[in-house]
């Protein structure tokens, strides 16, 4: 143990620079103060004086020392010499990469258009911007994010529904409905103001397939078998409607397809929805009439977990359909539509993204455009990337030659066994990333890239606050940061746009334009202070005067753009509940496949892949735990703290019971993203949502047996 | 907790997530040591999976038993900040404070000399808050120094 002040005293002086965290999403980004000395950080806290993180860090933050110096970070461009997977490389320069990147990608898109090179962004945010322009002015229609696996299949199933998302307002509301997300994980930034309502009294219903720390606490707590959040929504519909708790004026001026809706919800009467969720009739009935009984009543939905089925754009919508028939979209207190801003956090502050990204037409569709035709509609600017191995094994409709990723992880798509061959049979592959992944040994070109404090930054937060501090050290070894990196690559490729031929700072500026800030004023300042300009402040019921951004101008129960699609491709026009076996009745054999697996829950320790390399994070606690009921694990004889074999249909790992009550009887669960338990492996490549592409990762067959 | 102590926890804000034990290693460690660590986060569930958590280190007792019971008197509270602080030298190893520490905080180094939180004394002389408190993201942790009428001290809201 040292401290590091004595340490500190045989070195240089010690000067404490602001920065920023940068492992989670842009919505945190807590503010640092790292203690710098001979230019290497030697402590770290969260600032105190940082109006929009007030000191407090979670552990990732905290211990972000062993992120920035951790021993696996890339630290040269490195070329591969040895087989793919692998691992071995040799040092090249940067110059030599580009070129030699540069020069491969031109070759591709001759030979093969441009449609043969995939652009990929990992679950980083902060780069997109430049990374899709450069995909665009290169000329593919494949920018692929991690979108394709996270949060646009949900704003999709809102975006079906209404035309477009609202966020829950849940200190004006006076019930609040949490459909799938445990808050105190989530995004722990928000825990103390949770905390001031729950000690406020407001009630929480709370829709989980586990017990959390939350859930506890809520007022009711419906635990449903994962996947069937469809039945239980149009349960609920049922009650409110039957007991005609609905808002009837909403209902009838601005909703198309109330009849059909209405008799789809009585398909689901509460014997028939306890009997398909698990959930005792008297709790969703109290909830229904809860929910409906308030007004305003706010409805906070997640980014993954219900789309996380193969049926879970449908099933969202019915989720969402709620806040339809309760005339709580857009108003205080129930769920506001408010402007998507830099990076996907919304508020009331303006930036030229939308400018500086421009608008592009390409001659061949994007991966997937064709096979999920919704999705193509609501992002078209995205490939929904979960074809990328398809694409890569068939070369149909067309061969992908060619893959830039930034943050790119194997273990976003499902089934790795499919995912890493794929990879293996790509022709060249180019990943950028802070540390040495089990992805980057299958690469051809390997870029070291740095971490949010060794670079500046700017940031748009929610709550208004514009932050952008100067780098707190030097980026370690030759790393480089992305967006450096891609217009470097850029300037190899010779494209003549001038909007990847700004400086860095010319960037920022340009993204703050609006604000009426600059790098320079903001730095000035501190790194962190409120826009000149924001745009209008919230107004209610702005479907009043406009209508409902969707082809009928109304709420869409019934959705006229599912409606299109539903012949040719099998889709449900109004939300239609169907299990996983429904779906793809090939998984229907539960006496092979008895138990289901759900994967994917947050732990606060970790950030999907990215903590797993930091020692004081890895050693919290066991890492390859699987989750199941006690009267599953006495069935089998399980103990916790045994070794046991948990397989699928797809594939097996092996794990280490935690025989626990929190899970639902039947169901086992698995925490993802650990390269050493990867629960990828268990799944099928081909168990995808029709609608959105998504990957059924929240349910699918499984068994597990005690290994001996 | 019915033990009046400076460093104070609401159990019933507490999420085990952690951050306190990776604040108090950052804050005490090289990048590359691991400990012993000083706090530790933990989470028990009954058979019916419900959950209890707790942050648990030296709570600095107002009456702290470990001090009551050291045979050396190399337990003692420091007069600024009544903190509770330990002088390796007089330690002779007997662990008989870890047998009273309701909280089972002290550790022990290889040479067999007791290490445990220092509350951050020389952050709480500078008018600071322990770390664990000021970067708990749930405010679970809140500190309150004995005779100033039971309000929170520190600069952090």
């Amino acid at each position: 143990m040292t401290d590091a002040k004595q340490t500190g005293s045989t070195g240089g002086a010690i000067t404490v620079h602001k920065t920023c965290c940068g492992i989670c999403n842009a919505y945190s980004h807590c503010g640092i103060d790292a203690y710098v000395q001979d230019g290497r950080i030697i402590r770290a806290e969260g600032s105190v004086d940082n109006p929009h993180s007030q000191g407090k860090l979670c552990p990732r933050g905290a211990g972000i020392r062993q992120y920035v110096y951790n021993p696996e970070r890339i630290l040269h461009p490195l070329k591969r010499v040895g087989e793919k997977g692998e691992g071995t490389f040799e040092p090249i320069s940067w110059e030599e990469a580009y070129q030699l990147i540069a020069d491969k990608l031109k070759g591709y898109r001759a030979d093969f258009g441009p449609e043969s090179v995939a652009f990929v962004a990992g679950f980083s945010k902060w780069y997109r911007p430049p990374l899709q322009r450069l995909a665009s002015s290169f000329g593919s229609p494949n920018y692929i994010t991690e979108g394709s696996c996270c949060q646009e299949a949900h704003k999709m199933a809102w975006w079906l529904v209404f035309g477009g998302i609202a966020s829950a307002d849940i200190v004006n509301a006076q019930v609040v409905m949490i459909w799938s997300r445990n808050p105190f994980y989530s995004n722990m930034d928000n825990n103390r103001a949770f905390y001031e309502q729950l000690e406020k009294g407001k009630p929480f219903i709370v829709v989980d397939p586990r017990k959390t720390s939350f859930t506890q606490k809520a007022a009711i707590h419906l635990q449903l078998k994962p996947g069937t959040d469809g039945a239980l929504a149009l349960g609920m519909a049922n009650v409110i409607i039957q007991e005609k708790l609905y808002d009837q004026e909403f209902v009838e001026h601005y909703v198309h397809g109330f009849e059909e809706f209405a008799r789809l919800a009585a398909e689901y009467p509460p014997e028939r929805v306890e009997q398909i969720t698990g959930v005792p009739r008297e709790l969703f009935i109290r909830a229904a009439r809860l929910y409906a009984g308030a007004k305003p009543a706010a409805l906070l939905t997640s980014a993954s977990p219900v789309v996380h089925h193969v049926n879970g754009v449908q099933n969202y919508r019915a989720v969402v359909s709620l806040a339809a028939l309760t005339g709580n979209y857009d108003i205080e207190g129930g769920n506001r539509v408010i402007p998507s801003g830099y990076l996907l956090v919304t508020g009331f502050t303006p930036s030229n993204e939308k400018e500086y990204l421009g608008h592009f037409t390409f001659d061949a569709p994007a991966m997937g455009h064709r096979e999920f035709p919704v999705w193509a509609e609501f992002l078209p600017e995205q490939a929904q990337g979960m074809l990328l191995p398809k694409y890569i094994h068939e070369e149909k409709p067309y061969p992908i030659k060619a893959v830039l990723g930034f943050g790119m992880n194997h273990m976003m798509w499902p089934d790795s066994t499919y995912m890493l061959s794929a990879l293996k049979k790509l022709d060249f592959f180019v990943s950028v990333d802070l540390f040495m992944t089990e992805t980057c040994r299958y690469a051809d070109i390997v870029l070291p890239a740095c971490t949010s404090l060794e670079r500046s930054d700017v940031k748009i937060f929610a709550d208004g606050y514009v932050q952008c501090f100067p780098p707190a050290i030097e980026p370690l070894g030759e790393s480089r940061h992305d967006i450096q990196i891609i217009f470097d690559i850029a300037k190899a490729l010779d494209l003549d746009d001038p909007h990847l031929r700004m400086s860095y700072e010319e960037y920022m500026n340009f993204i703050l334009e609006p604000t009426g800030l600059t790098v320079a004023e903001i730095q000035a300042n501190g790194g962190i202070m409120r826009p000149h300009h924001t745009l209008p402040p919230y107004q209610e019921r702005k479907y009043r005067d406009h209508g409902f951004p969707t082809p009928t101008g109304k709420v869409e129960l019934a959705s006229t753009v599912v409606e299109k699609y539903a012949q040719e491709y099998g889709y449900d026009v109004v939300p239609q509940y169907r299990s996983f076996d429904e779906v793809y009745p090939q998984y229907a054999d539960r006496e092979t496949w008895p138990l289901m697996i759900n994967t994917g829950s947050r732990r606060p320790q970790y950030m999907h892949t990215r903590t797993y390399r930091m020692k004081w994070i890895r050693e919290l606690e066991p890492n390859d735990l699987l989750d199941l009921h006690p009267q599953d694990a006495e069935k089998l004889g399980i103990q916790s703290g045994d070794r046991v074999r948990i397989t699928t249909p797809s594939g097996s790992i092996g794990a280490t019971a935690n025989v626990t009550a929190t899970v639902f009887p039947g169901v086992v669960h698995m925490y993802h993203g650990n390269e050493k338990a990867n629960t990828s492996y268990l799944m099928d490549h081909d168990f995808l949502d029709p609608l959105s592409g998504y990957p059924g990762y929240k349910n699918f067959p499984c068994r597990v047996e005690k290994e001996v | 907790m019915t033990v009046g102590t400076i460093i104070k926890l609401n159990p019933e804000r507490c999420v085990a997530c952690y951050a306190c034990v990776v604040a108090c290693l950052d804050a005490h460690c090289a990048v590359d040591e691991d400990g012993p660590m000083l706090r530790r986060a933990i989470r028990v569930e009954t058979d019916q999976g419900e959950i209890h958590c707790a942050s648990l280190g030296c709570m600095h007792c107002e009456d702290p038993k470990c001090m009551a019971v050291c045979p050396t008197k190399a337990i003692y509270r420091d007069r600024e900040t009544q903190l509770v602080q330990v002088d390796p030298g007089k330690c002779i190893g007997c662990h008989s404070c870890l047998v009273a520490c309701p909280f089972g905080a002290p550790a022990f180094t290889k040479g067999n000399k007791m290490v445990k939180c220092d509350g951050c004394i020389q952050r709480v002389k500078e008018g600071r808050l322990p770390l664990c408190v000021q970067t708990c993201p749930s405010k679970a942790l809140t500190f309150e120094l004995p005779r100033t009428g039971g309000e929170e001290s520190g600069p952090n809201p």
